[in-house]
């Protein structure tokens, strides 16, 4: 070891609240730091030299020196009590640790000294306090028995009131043993008369797996009584119980269950586990689904009824009568089990199937046809025929019945060709339908879906938009459209006519070039503009809006899109033409002023790149020749607006490409960290589940009121960074009352967001850090197509923070592993390397209450920090921690 | 907010003592080139100091290890900087932490207050505070072993 490192243990050593020595081979002091000369009352010059023995009495010489040759064969050991005589000659007790090391490149010992004179000397008054109580409590033996009997009486009466309660209530101590006093209603529940003495886990679980879960449970209440309010939840809550040596239905009980400690002197003495038996209530909610999935079947057989025109449907009521009659005369007569019957019915059947489908009713018309299947049959059989045709004409007739219910008796609306639900009205109509559903979510999500609407309607809006603008402008235009037929969400409708809007008025405003100049290009006067929507084989909804006008001027936007510094002005020069119409998505550059010399695109279009990537979850295109035109191609799920799935509806789902980790983060400065990438017993919850679709996993709107309002910032100057946060912090604050420096930890979660977005995120062509390295001071400029998204909300509950990269470039072990970093708080807590400290991730686990993390490996990564609305910044520490941690599989990305 | 630091120089009993008073965001750009520099007895007084990031802790521990000092004490330490003194032990180099702010809550007021502690009244728990408009005692608005966590492993006999 080099002077300098002596220098640097001194110094590791100078503010340690023990006293540190490093002894020599020969058990003489090389080093001692101040707190030594505290305890030993000698100057640190004259300790060091002195045998370490010296410091002790003499008749605990030998001791000591067992120690330290033990410690030399590398055996660590603890002397609990030594007795040091100072240089003033006082005597202090003290703790021995040693540890072999190495000192100056020789073996040498560390050694520290902890005083715990005080500690002795209670320890010796409670000795004496033991021994006058053991002699007050002899006197006083014959109190002390009267005192049992009435306790017993107490006891007795105590067990009484506990017989009577249907409630299982019994206790355990460390030992995970039942101790005695335990309600007679837990006999009852579990089946056996002699409970006491049995462990806890072997009785309520039959799984060994299940009975350690539970015991490591137990294990750590008791160890760690300051944890209960964090892990309390993460006991079992409920259980389903077979009874011991039977498996009939009526010996399996499901029981909800309860702990709560018994304390004395913050210590858990015992632990309370009440539990009841909700056997019959799950029966009831067993039917209650049962009915609510009735509900359900209705008004999906509703959906099938909204765009049937009350024409075909009066013809389909005359027709379905007088098919059921036939049907039913022939199933009956004689000939039924014949082939002239076989081949009557299936004529009838057959008609039946053709005015179903023409009138959109999908299950009658797949019903109808399994009979045909049937009646087609080799040897069909005329019983299951009967059944069958009677269950067709049960389900015609209930489908019928629901169309005069949400008629209200009429019919549909005369040449409408739809059945109008008003959104107010479906609450009643759910009434109307039977019993309400017991979740008023249950009724939005299904009817939300009946409320799509064609899309050739888009068309419409938008071949309105272009006609008017260009009526407006005195030009002319033609507009074409083609495609149309699928039926879209309309609120996706809605978005995409305001989007698209921006596009077509610009086609038509810009796009168009003077009628003469298109004469002379051999162009029609007339602009012609074809928008033209369709189904990809990948099952996306594609919408192109195309025009033959005069094409974007590619070296204006590049040049335009270096005069606003919206990108660097070197990687500029160099981009590809198709890059540099990406420019257009810019929200800097895209504003009327600034475009309207270059011939046509820009308005809105980061608007409408907002809408479709953001919210629709899909991607805009441009693309463009000079003067031959422009084509502006959107692509995204028509499903990427359905409702919201809740956690539980996601984890549900059982085909499997998408993973998610659910971690519960234990507080620091009360339970160290634990990677969850190598879970042990100790890690509180660690959860995979499988969700079927990345769609499904989306961002900050999936933790916030759907009614939020969201608000976005994209940018690639890393300067503006101060001026976006100020930004946020004026739209979050002063929204309600909030905790003290409410504000410093949502300005530091976005501080911190930003910095890894533009440093950390960004990845060359083969997927290498390209900014991790650099300086975080110096001016730094993305590429465009670099810029992450910052966005942030507040709703009632919660302020949500997300920034997005178009990378997808952080995977779980480089998540976990700073987090780990970070919360061992070891030396290796902040990083040396040229770049980030990396405490980012740390630091934003810290400051939030739950952290979203969506990984779409190179596409991108999301990230979302919720903090929970509180007055009290006490009540903002006590939040717990978690983390979702969504990540796209490669079975996914295949 | 930019970052800037004041400095004065005050007689001290063992020679003087430079004091620097900190105000802004102690991020990437903070200029920390006067704490690399300094010598002798220092005092930092961070009262000003709003918010801070990773690069900006990481840059100030690498100034203040720099610096050829004899002793470094910690003022008014803000919440921000409370934060970091237990989220990140290094963050107090070899600095003694003189006093801090800690949140408190006068419920009959409704009104948030920080208060100045000192690390030795902190060491034991939350000491008690009065509200300085209706007298009565206050609530400590934090969880004392996180908040005071720092105080706890600094204070003299821990």
């Amino acid at each position: 070891m080099s002077p300098t490192e002596r220098d640097l243990l001194s110094k590791l050593y100078a503010n340690s609240q023990e006293t540190v020595l490093i002894l020599g081979a020969d058990q003489k002091i090389l080093l001692a730091n101040p707190r030594a000369e505290e305890d030993t009352s000698y100057p640190v010059d004259e300790l060091l030299g002195k045998a370490f023995v010296d410091l002790f009495l003499p008749e605990e010489t030998q001791a000591i020196v067992t120690l330290l040759e033990a410690t030399l064969q590398w055996q660590s050991g603890t002397d609990p009590r030594r007795t040091l005589r100072r240089k003033s000659g006082k005597k202090i007790v003290v703790e021995i640790s040693t540890m072999a090391t190495d000192f100056e490149g020789a073996p040498a010992i560390a050694c520290s000294l902890r005083d715990i004179t005080d500690r002795v000397k209670d320890e010796e008054k409670i000795r004496q306090y033991s021994q006058e109580l053991e002699k007050i409590n002899a006197e006083l033996e014959a109190r002390v028995q009267a005192r049992t009997r009435e306790l017993s009486d107490q006891k007795k009466e105590l067990q009484d009131v506990m017989n009577n309660i249907q409630e299982a209530i019994l206790t355990v101590g460390p030992d995970l043993l039942i101790n005695p006093g335990i309600s007679l209603f837990a006999q009852e529940v579990f089946g056996q008369s002699e409970l006491v003495g049995l462990k806890l886990p072997e009785l309520l679980y039959s799984k060994a797996e299940e009975r350690d879960n539970l015991a490591i449970w137990l294990k750590q209440v008791f160890e760690q009584p300051e944890m209960w309010e964090v892990i309390r939840d993460f006991g079992p809550s409920s259980l389903h119980f077979v009874k011991s040596g039977s498996s009939e239905a009526e010996n399996v009980r499901d029981l909800r269950c309860e702990w709560r400690p018994i304390l004395e002197d913050s210590k858990i003495l015992k632990m309370m586990f009440v539990c009841q038996d909700v056997t019959e209530q799950k029966k009831l909610e067993a039917e209650i689904s049962r009915r609510e999935a009735e509900h359900r079947e209705e008004l999906e057989l509703i959906a099938q009824l909204i765009d049937v025109s009350a024409e075909l449907m009066d013809q389909f009521v005359r027709d379905f009568e007088g098919t059921l009659k036939s049907g039913r005369q022939i199933l009956e007569s004689e000939q039924a089990g014949e082939k002239s019957g076989i081949e009557r019915l299936l004529r009838e059947l057959h008609t039946f199937k053709g005015a179903a489908r023409q009138v959109g009713l999908r299950t009658l018309t797949a019903r109808a046809h399994h009979l045909e299947a049937l009646a087609q049959g080799p040897m069909p059989d005329l019983s299951t025929l009967r059944t069958e045709f009677d269950d067709l004409a049960q389900g015609t007739q209930k489908i019928l019945d629901i169309y005069r219910k949400v008629t209200q008796g009429g019919s549909a609306s005369p040449g409408a060709g739809h059945l109008k639900i008003e959104a107010h009205r479906l609450d009643a109509l759910a009434q109307r339908l039977g019993p309400p559903l017991r979740h008023g979510e249950d009724v939005r999500k299904t009817l939300l879906w009946l409320l799509e609407a064609p899309s050739h309607g888009l068309l419409e809006n938008l071949k309105s938009i272009a006609e008017a603008t260009a009526t407006e402008l005195g030009r002319k235009v033609e507009v074409h459209l083609s495609g149309g037929e699928e039926r879209i969400d309309q609120r996706i409708l809605h978005l995409l006519t305001g989007a698209l809007s921006h596009a077509v008025r610009n086609a038509v405003d810009h796009g168009g070039e003077p009628p003469e100049a298109r004469t002379a290009a051999s162009k029609p006067e007339a602009l012609q503009i074809v928008i033209h929507l369709e189904r990809t084989p990948e099952d996306l909804l594609r919408i192109t809006l195309s025009d033959d006008g005069a094409g974007v001027a590619v070296e204006k936007v590049r040049a335009r899109a270096i005069e606003k510094k919206l990108v660097d002005p070197d990687r500029a020069k160099l981009a590809k033409d198709t890059e540099v119409l990406n420019y257009l998505f810019l929200a800097g550059l895209s504003t009327r002023a600034e475009v309207s010399e270059i011939s046509g695109r820009g308005i809105g279009l980061d608007a409408l790149d907002e809408v479709v990537r953001r919210q629709l979850h899909g991607e805009a295109k441009i693309t463009s020749r000079l003067g031959q035109g422009t084509t502006v191609t959107v692509e995204f799920r028509d499903d990427a607006l359905a409702p919201r799935p809740s956690a539980s509806e996601i984890e549900c789902l059982s085909v499997p490409p998408l993973v998610k980790i659910e971690g519960f983060l234990v507080r620091p400065n009360l339970v160290h960290w634990i990677d969850p990438e190598t879970p042990s017993a100790d890690f509180i919850k660690l959860r995979v589940t499988r969700a079927s679709d990345f769609a499904q996993v989306p961002g900050l709107e999936f933790y916030l009121d759907p009614a939020t309002k969201i608000h976005s910032a994209k940018f690639t100057d890393y300067s503006q960074k101060a001026a976006t946060l100020q930004n946020l912090l004026q739209t979050i604050s002063g929204k309600g009352q909030e905790f003290q420096s409410f504000e410093q930890v949502i300005g530091d979660i976005a501080e911190e967001m930003l910095m890894n977005a533009f440093f950390d995120a960004p990845r060359d062509a083969e997927g290498r850090p390209k900014y991790a390295s650099l300086a975080r001071g110096q001016k730094h400029i993305l590429e465009p197509w670099e810029a992450p998204t910052l966005r942030w909300a507040s709703d009632q509950r919660f302020v949500a923070i997300s920034i997005e990269d178009p990378f997808g470039a952080l995977t779980r072990s480089t998540f976990f592993r700073y987090l780990d970093k970070g919360y061992r708080q070891g030396r290796d807590q902040i990083d040396r390397k040229p770049g980030g400290a990396g405490l980012g991730l740390y630091t934003l686990m810290g400051l939030s209450h739950w952290v979203g993390v969506s990984i779409e490996p190179g596409r991108r990564t999301e990230m979302t920090c919720i903090v929970e609305h509180g007055r009290s910044f006490e009540q903002y520490q006590r939040g717990a921690k978690s983390i979702s941690f969504w990540e796209k599989s490669a079975q996914a990305r295949a | 907010m930019s970052f800037s630091i004041q400095t004065r120089t005050e007689a001290h009993p063992s020679g003087s003592l430079t004091e620097y008073v900190l105000a802004g965001i102690l991020d990437e750009n903070a200029q920390l080139d006067p704490i690399r520099a300094a010598q002798g007895a220092i005092a930092i007084h961070f009262r000003g100091v709003t918010r801070t990031n990773s690069c900006g802790v990481r840059d100030w521990i690498q100034a203040l290890s720099q610096a050829k000092v004899t002793s470094i004490a910690y003022r008014e330490c803000p919440m921000p900087i409370v934060k970091q003194l237990n989220a990140v032990p290094a963050f107090v180099v070899s600095a003694r932490v003189e006093s801090f702010y800690a949140p408190y809550f006068c419920e009959p007021c409704d009104q948030d207050q920080l208060c100045l502690l000192t690390l030795e009244e902190s060491a034991g728990g939350a000491p008690a505070r009065r509200c300085p408009k209706c007298q009565q005692p206050m609530k400590f608005d934090a969880i004392p072993a996180q908040y005071l966590a720092f105080a706890k492993r600094m204070a003299p006999g821990a």
